[in-house]
């Protein structure tokens, strides 16, 4: 026992921190009976809440009041999820309530969140055990309540969107005890029967309508099926174990008919869009094709083929200027050959000419001389031959002197005579033959 | 050439390559001759195959309009 002496507010503080920091007083279900219920104008409710032994004040905020589907009043019996807590102001301990349900319930949302919670950590409701659902199923199976409106809105819903569909439909109970097992079976051939995709349904109810969709085995059933499923149980805000476990939780029957099937119309607008488009994408790539075509075509080298040759022409006409200007070199070298020749005839002419006229002045002048010398030498030679005249025999003959030769030996004694033999005696203008008689005395 | 007729692919391929060779203009006479006959042929033929594409084409579209709007 201490001595010491709190202070209420010490008192109470330490009270709320104890509570306060105490986990399991963080967040725990409380079921019990409703009493001194206030709902203030803010939207706050203030009640008790009370059994045979005991009660305790609870406050409930408008933030959290907002949510309770029903009007609560003294004497309803409740489950509530709340927090423990203290008001200083009072010294009062109080429980914030976050959720409130009607205890009927009590138990089932109790059994819901902790089955809930054991196939969540199983792995029951992750995403990747979820098979994807069809783009175009041509097989449906229904499991659901036989002659139900479910149903029948069902199959208005295939009717109108995805009507060349084969449904088979597998009629189970729903609801009660039966109910689980049933749908399992029918869910089982089901999935035995090779469908595209199956679809669980059931109209809307109260939690314990639905309740046979909370059901463990059928959790376990659902997750290995083979055939995709679609779950539409009750209105959009309930939200049972089989849709968890499911591969795609649609709202109500009508959206789970809705997801299982396309619309024939947007189908068909599509097809007609893609058609169009295919049809415009293949125009298309046959105009650039075309284009592409077109510009080769009309390329200049194809329309003016001519260039090929430009360059070869150019090349040719250089020649061709080459050679020209080649020939105007040689003719004028031609002529200047032909000038050069003229001149050089010329030169040769003039040259010969000189020449010639030095050779004729030589000529004449050798002509001078050689006369000069001739008739000098004629002159002495006239006079020689006068000379020579003169002492000729011929002249001897001439004036009447003859010679007399004894063969070819001229007789100039009378004692070379041989009588025996012919004498010539040359006179001046002949030869005689003679014969000697003989030896005369000239008395 | 002449070997195996060519896909449209392969003769636009071909004439691209003809009409940028011919269009640098660096062969000699006689091979720009042969390629621009080359070429002269592939125009013709992609012309053709282009024709023939362009009128399956509208074939088609007659044939298949017809079915989808049974």
């Amino acid at each position: 026992m201490s001595n010491v002496v709190w202070t209420v507010s010490t008192l109470v503080n330490r009270l709320k921190q104890t509570i306060e920091q105490n986990v399991a007083f963080k967040s725990f279900y409380l079921k019990g009976e409703i009493s001194n219920f206030t709902s203030h104008s803010s939207g706050h409710w203030y009640f008790s809440l009370k059994d045979e032994g005991a009660r305790i004040s609870c406050v409930m905020f408008s933030t959290y009041t907002s949510a309770v589907d029903f009007k609560p009043k003294n004497g309803d019996k409740v489950l509530l999820r709340a927090a423990l807590g203290v008001y200083a102001l009072q010294g009062q301990v109080q429980c914030s309530v976050y959720s409130m349900r009607n205890d009927g319930l009590g138990d089932l949302y109790l059994q819901f969140e902790l089955l809930k919670k054991k196939l969540y950590e199983a792995g029951l409701f992750s995403d990747d055990r979820k098979k994807a659902i069809p783009s175009y199923p041509k097989s449906i199976g229904i499991i659901t309540g036989r002659e139900t409106a479910a149903l029948q809105d069902m199959l208005k819903t295939l009717t109108l969107r995805w009507p060349i569909i084969d449904v088979t439909i597998y009629p189970s109970l729903v609801q009660g005890d039966q109910a689980p097992k049933n749908i399992i079976m029918q869910l089982t051939k089901a999935d035995n029967a090779h469908h595209d995709v199956l679809v669980l349904a059931r109209g809307g109810g109260s939690i314990e309508d639905l309740w046979a969709f909370n059901n463990e085995q059928l959790a376990y059933t659902i997750e290995a099926l083979k055939t995709p499923i679609i779950t539409g149980v009750g209105h959009e805000t309930d939200t049972t174990i089989a849709d968890l476990v499911a591969d795609f939780r649609a709202a109500t029957p009508t959206a789970a008919i809705q997801s299982a099937v396309p619309g024939i119309h947007e189908v068909e607008q599509n097809v007609h869009n893609q058609s169009k488009r295919i049809y415009q994408l293949m125009t298309s790539q046959l105009n650039i094709r075309r284009t592409e075509l077109r510009q080769m075509q009309t390329h200049p080298v194809f329309t003016q083929p001519q260039r090929l040759m430009m360059s070869h022409q150019l090349q040719l006409s250089n020649f061709a200027q080459q050679l020209s200007q080649q020939t105007r070199r040689a003719h004028t070298l031609r002529v200047e050959l032909n000038t050069q020749q003229t001149r050089l005839s010329q030169r040769i002419l003039s040259f010969t000419n000189n020449q010639t006229i030095r050779l004729s002045r030589l000529h004449d002048l050798l002509i001078k001389r050689i006369e000069r010398k001739t008739s000098f030498q004629q002159n002495s030679f006239g006079q020689l031959v006068k000379l020579l005249n003169a002492y000729s025999p011929l002249n001897s003959l001439a004036r009447g002197y003859s010679i007399v030769l004894q063969e070819e030996k001229v007789i100039r004694l009378t004692s070379d005579v041989d009588f025996d033999k012919n004498l010539n005696i040359r006179l001046f203008d002949g030869t005689i033959l003679a014969k000697a008689i003989k030896e005369q005395s000239d008395e | 050439m002449s070997e195996k007729a060519k896909s449209f692919e392969e003769a636009m391929l071909r004439l691209n390559e003809i009409v940028e060779a011919l269009d640098r203009n660096d062969h000699d006479l006689e091979s720009s001759i042969t390629l621009f006959e080359e070429g002269l042929t592939l125009v013709k033929q992609c012309d053709s195959q282009l024709k023939t594409f362009e009128k399956k084409v509208s074939e088609l579209m007659v044939k298949y309009s017809d079915d989808s709007n049974v």
